[in-house]
């Protein structure tokens, strides 16, 4: 099914950058973890009597601390959120669908084009070619290095995150980070076979790049304009909740971190499964059709 | 048997660039050079015949594996010079060769040190810095190396020196002596003359001619230049009986076309002249191709 000399040279020529992903990965989740790792997170320091002895003195005079919030222009939903805010999740959820996502888009960018499309543009896939190596097999080839090298970024992030958790915190809750950095790396696979898909497809770099790139800058400036739209921002007046709109345009927002922490809870939602599934299709038929498109179509070799 | 065959070849990538229903076959154990201007349509006759891209219509056959549906099969076949030499992202030429040669299947590198040693080859240069000549012998060692029975060398000598350029020839020789069909393009007449069987003129997109090169080498006519000293003789020889051309007043020159068997006749009359100088012209590919264009201007 693969060509193994294949495989090894896309390893020798890929690794460099592969490694600097990694890494870059694995010290900023270390660096988060050790930061805020000893602090608690999960509830505002809200003292709850104090708040009590508040809403019954308001009550007396007919008034309440919802009104209270309203007549400082907040919503007076505010108290809620806030109530039901944990600050963990959205740690988890500006981190894993923002935060950590700029580098393996950046890597899928430019190590999908690298295994197809610019070698076809600068001529060296003819080498390939020349010997009795089938189509099929070289675009089978590349598609496996992509997919390990992506499971391979994540796994180490996944590795470094408990690893820095446990020091840290000296206990970890390694399923829910487990399953953290699985999402990223299926966002990441099904963002990678699109990028792969134009990188078989298209005959020129430039054009793959453009295609790839934008795609993957516009679903994170998407997912960041959709923060605005969060209902905890938007509450306190931070945000405007109609900017959600953003958030369905993202491939990004596909990992449902809420969902993923919400099992934590005695409510826990399986929402982010069928999400999982949707990525899961997308890669599923972008390296298919990848293969078949670089089968028939023409090479300038 | 032909092991390369064209048939009625059509690529339109418009404007009138690609090429329209050519057809030729190269027969086993020829040397076929293939001959046109930039653009003129050879490297997207290869391209073709190596599986590359698709026919808009027609076929190529490699030993009689249509190239585009078993492009992988033809391979087993067949080894190859791109025109454009660019390599893969690894350091050096050996970590390059040796990569091919896993890819090949290739147990043995024996005949590939050989021809490193003989196209002197430095293989531990680095593939970024190499020189456009260094460049060009690491893809020939890498086209020769598995010894394949079909070679495709797509302006194989661009970037050689003189010197190299004769040690390829050399090369090729040999290869072919070995049975091999080689089947190469140029855009220098020059360069294939010696060597070919067989050359094809292709220009825009379509097969002008194909010359046997044994019809040019053993060409009956022979085509001599005469300058003479005195005008009086100059005028004399034109009128006599010999098949007189490109006539030049200013020199007393003229050129004279003459059945290989009538040569003495020519020399016994010009005992009777105050020649200046007799030359030869050889008869060449180029000439040929020229008479095959007038011929077509007419």
């Amino acid at each position: 099914m693969i060509s193994k000399p294949l495989f090894m040279q896309s390893i020798k020529s890929n690794w460099g950058l592969w490694l600097a992903a990694s890494l870059t990965m694995a010290t900023m989740i270390t660096i988060i973890n050790t930061l805020i790792g000893t602090q608690t997170l999960t509830t505002f320091n809200i003292d709850m009597i104090g708040l009590m002895e508040y809403e019954i003195v308001l009550r007396v005079h007919k008034l309440s601390l919802v009104g209270l919030m309203e007549t400082l222009g907040f919503n007076g939903e505010i108290l809620n959120s806030w109530l039901k805010f944990d600050i963990q999740v959205m740690m988890d959820d500006m981190y894993y669908t923002i935060g950590c996502m700029l580098i393996p888009m950046i890597f899928v960018i430019i190590t999908a084009n690298k295994l197809l499309v610019d070698q076809v543009d600068r001529g060296t896939m003819a080498y390939v070619l020349s010997t009795p190596i089938k189509r099929s097999k070289v675009v089978v080839t590349q598609m496996l290095y992509l997919i390990v090298s992506v499971l391979g970024i994540f796994a180490v992030q996944a590795a470094a995150a408990i690893f820095s958790q446990l020091i840290v915190m000296k206990s970890v809750n390694a399923s829910h980070i487990l399953l953290l950095n699985f999402g990223g790396a299926m966002v990441t696979l099904a963002i990678s076979g699109i990028c792969f898909l134009a990188s078989a497809y298209f005959n020129y770099s430039k054009f793959a790049y453009a295609f790839s790139g934008g795609l993957c800058v516009f679903s994170f400036l998407a997912k960041v304009l959709g923060m605005f739209g969060n209902d905890m921002f938007a509450t306190v007046g931070l945000g405007v909740s109609t900017m959600k709109i953003f958030d369905y345009l993202s491939i990004l927002t596909l990992l449902d971190t809420t969902s993923i922490a919400s099992l934590q809870t005695d409510v826990p939602s399986f929402a982010f499964l069928w999400k999982f599934a949707i990525l899961f299709g997308i890669a599923i038929i972008t390296y298919t059709l990848s293969i078949f498109v670089f089968d028939k179509k023409d090479l300038s070799l | 048997m032909s092991v390369i065959k064209v048939q009625h070849l059509v690529k339109d990538y418009g404007l009138g660039r690609g090429v329209f229903d050519i057809s030729f076959e190269v027969p086993k154990g020829k040397i076929f050079g293939f001959v046109g201007t930039n653009g003129a349509g050879k490297t997207t006759t290869i391209r073709n015949i190596m599986g590359f891209i698709k026919p808009d219509s027609g076929n190529t056959y490699i030993n009689g594996l249509d190239s585009w549906l078993k492009s992988s099969q033809i391979k087993n076949y067949v080894g190859y010079v791109p025109g454009e030499i660019a390599f893969p992202d690894l350091r050096t030429g050996k970590e390059f060769l040796t990569l091919q040669a896993k890819m090949l299947g290739l147990k043995n590198t024996d005949y590939a040190n050989f021809l490193i040693k003989e196209l002197q080859l430095n293989v531990m240069s680095r593939l970024k810095t190499m020189s456009k000549g260094t460049k060009q012998k690491t893809a020939i060692v890498n086209a020769l190396m598995a010894d394949r029975e079909i070679l495709i060398l797509d302006e194989p000598t661009t970037g050689l020196d003189p010197l190299m350029r004769s040690v390829f020839v050399d090369i090729l020789k040999e290869e072919n002596s070995r049975g091999k069909t080689i089947f190469i393009s140029s855009h220098i007449f020059e360069e294939l003359e010696p060597i070919c069987d067989y050359v094809a003129l292709i220009k825009d997109g379509k097969i002008v001619d194909i010359a046997n090169m044994d019809d040019i080498r053993n060409h009956g006519v022979r085509t001599f230049k005469i300058a003479f000293n005195v005008k009086l003789d100059f005028e004399k020889f034109q009128k006599s009986l010999f098949n007189v051309k490109d006539i030049k007043p200013k020199y007393h020159q003229l050129l004279v076309d003459i059945d290989i068997n009538d040569i003495n006749l020519l020399f016994q009359t010009l005992n009777a002249y105050d020649v200046k100088f007799i030359a030869e012209v050889k008869y060449n590919l180029e000439q040929y191709f020229d008479s095959v264009f007038k011929g077509e201007a007419k």
